[in-house]
């Protein structure tokens, strides 16, 4: 934890050498943030709505969303594209040859303070939709421990992203794809006609905002539904750690 | 990539537009089939007026490699032009056509075919310009940012709102709306997509799609000499020495 932290404060002092960049950026991961919420509140001027939703509830879940996606940002979302950088140069070499666990040694260099101003838009949002919903304190408690499986499941798809990617060196696309894939969980699962309802419910995507917004405007959460996903997510970590844990051991340093 | 990400990011919009449209219903001037257009138009367009002149230019300034472009016998701004036109001109082929016909296969031909082919076509020329004046404006903040890579990241947001993609203008409130129609934003995915579509509004003002398209190009003459002076101020003060 040191180490890490040591490396958090490298890379904010580096990052406060070009201080009006750093602000630019903030302003940016601030501002993509509020996309969401322009979203909602545009569809809601014309009338139009998504069923059981209403419009703060909606801006409340894209608040969510920022909020879980901006702490794997920071944490360990850049494993994606680290490990894929890493293996195409034949540079992961230099962090397997170290006596710390390479994964935990990866994780600590993808720290991204950019995604701090994704957490902080996500705050806001969740902070004024707060005040219009009259949020009781409770719910707060309890949205903090709904997030925690949705983390869980954001490390377990950066995890087996970085396994494939040591895999089969070269799949450029995968970080785009399944940025675009989350973007399912940018609206409840209310929004998804029945087809779609059915193959939703069983994913897990629905922990990273569906499940902690609905325990922030307190509205009833089906558990068994909840237990279903759980599952799902549980099953997905063990088999991405089991992946990467093999793609080290398949690793063999060719690059491409 | 753009085929793939064309695919799934319309599923992800067609299950949301799917729950928000009942049968029959209209907003904003877009029923189903038009918002579902629009959401498909919205990749199919941005991947074929995308360029990355915003990246080498601000690459060039910050690492003092500008003067390879200013010694070749050609002006920077038409090389950029020309080099867009054929990177363009292939993607068209190897991303854009492929993914429209995948979309036309899924959804049909006659609900991909534009309502106003003219419009259409003048609009892209429009668009192809004005995102190349957004990336080369973006490029030549380095100038004074030296290092600009957020002011990039915070443009794309902006466009994405301004111009429409994220979700159509007339869904905004009229006062938004009116000032929309006087930025530059519109002509890059708006004009578009609504030519495609057939079905051009923006504010309560009795405007059509022509007069918007007449008003764009008069607009670029200006948004053009614009860029020349900045061209020309940045490179007054260029020491070229990198950083």
């Amino acid at each position: 934890m040191t180490t890490w932290w040591q490396y958090i404060k490298i890379r904010c002092m580096e990052r406060l050498q070009y201080p009006k960049d750093l602000t630019f950026f903030t302003i940016a991961f601030f501002l993509v943030q509020l996309t969401g919420p322009v979203f909602v509140l545009a569809l809601y001027n014309t009338g139009a709505s998504i069923p059981g939703w209403t419009q703060w509830e909606l801006i409340s879940l894209q608040g969510m969303f920022s909020i879980t996606t901006g702490i794997a940002g920071t944490l360990y979302w850049g494993l994606v594209h680290q490990a894929s950088s890493l293996v195409r140069d034949g540079r992961l070499e230099l962090f397997r040859i170290r006596p710390v666990n390479t994964l935990w040694l990866l994780t600590m260099h993808v720290f991204n303070e950019e995604e701090i101003a994704s957490l902080l838009g996500g705050i806001t949002v969740l902070g004024v939709a707060a005040t219009q919903l009259n949020v009781a304190s409770q719910h707060l408690l309890l949205t903090a421990a709904y997030i925690i499986p949705g983390l869980l499941f954001l490390l377990a798809v950066a995890v087996l992203a970085a396994s494939l990617h040591v895999y089969f060196i070269k799949v450029p696309m995968l970080a785009a794809i399944l940025t675009d894939i989350l973007d399912f969980s940018k609206f409840p699962r209310e929004a998804f006609s029945l087809v779609n309802k059915t193959i939703i419910s069983l994913s897990p995507l629905l922990l990273i905002t569906h499940y902690p917004a609905k325990a922030f405007i307190g509205a009833p959460i089906d558990t068994n539904g909840f237990l279903i996903t759980l599952t799902v997510c549980l099953a997905l970590t063990t088999t991405a750690f089991t992946a990467w844990h093999h793609a080290l051991e398949s690793y063999d340093g060719a690059h491409g | 990539m753009t085929i793939i990400t064309t695919l799934v990011t319309t599923a992800v919009m067609y299950a949301v537009w799917s729950s928000v449209y009942d049968a029959g219903a209209s907003y904003g001037n877009y029923d189903f089939n038009a918002i579902i257009l629009h959401s498909v138009l919205s990749m199919l367009i941005l991947s074929l007026m995308w360029d990355d002149w915003d990246q080498r230019l601000s690459n060039a300034i910050y690492e003092g490699g500008l003067f390879k472009y200013i010694l070749r016998p050609v002006n920077l701004f038409a090389y950029a032009i020309w080099w867009k036109a054929g990177s363009r001109a292939f993607a068209a082929i190897i991303e854009t056509l492929p993914s429209f016909l995948i979309l036309a296969a899924i959804f049909g031909f006659d609900f991909l075919t534009p309502a106003q082919p003219v419009a259409l076509v003048a609009s892209l020329i429009l668009a192809f310009f004005y995102y190349l004046a957004l990336s080369i404006f973006i490029g030549l903040t380095a100038f004074w940012l030296k290092k600009n890579d957020g002011f990039k990241w915070v443009m794309i947001p902006v466009r994405n709102v301004l111009a429409g993609v994220l979700i159509p203008l007339t869904f905004f409130p009229e006062i938004a709306q009116r000032i929309f129609f006087f930025l530059p934003f519109q002509y890059i995915y708006y004009v578009p997509s609504t030519a495609y579509i057939g079905n051009y509004s923006l504010t309560s003002w009795d405007v059509t799609i022509w007069d918007s398209i007449i008003i764009g190009y008069a607009e670029l003459v200006i948004i053009g000499a614009l860029l020349i002076y900045a061209w020309q101020q940045g490179i007054d003060n260029y020491e070229g020495v990198g950083v």
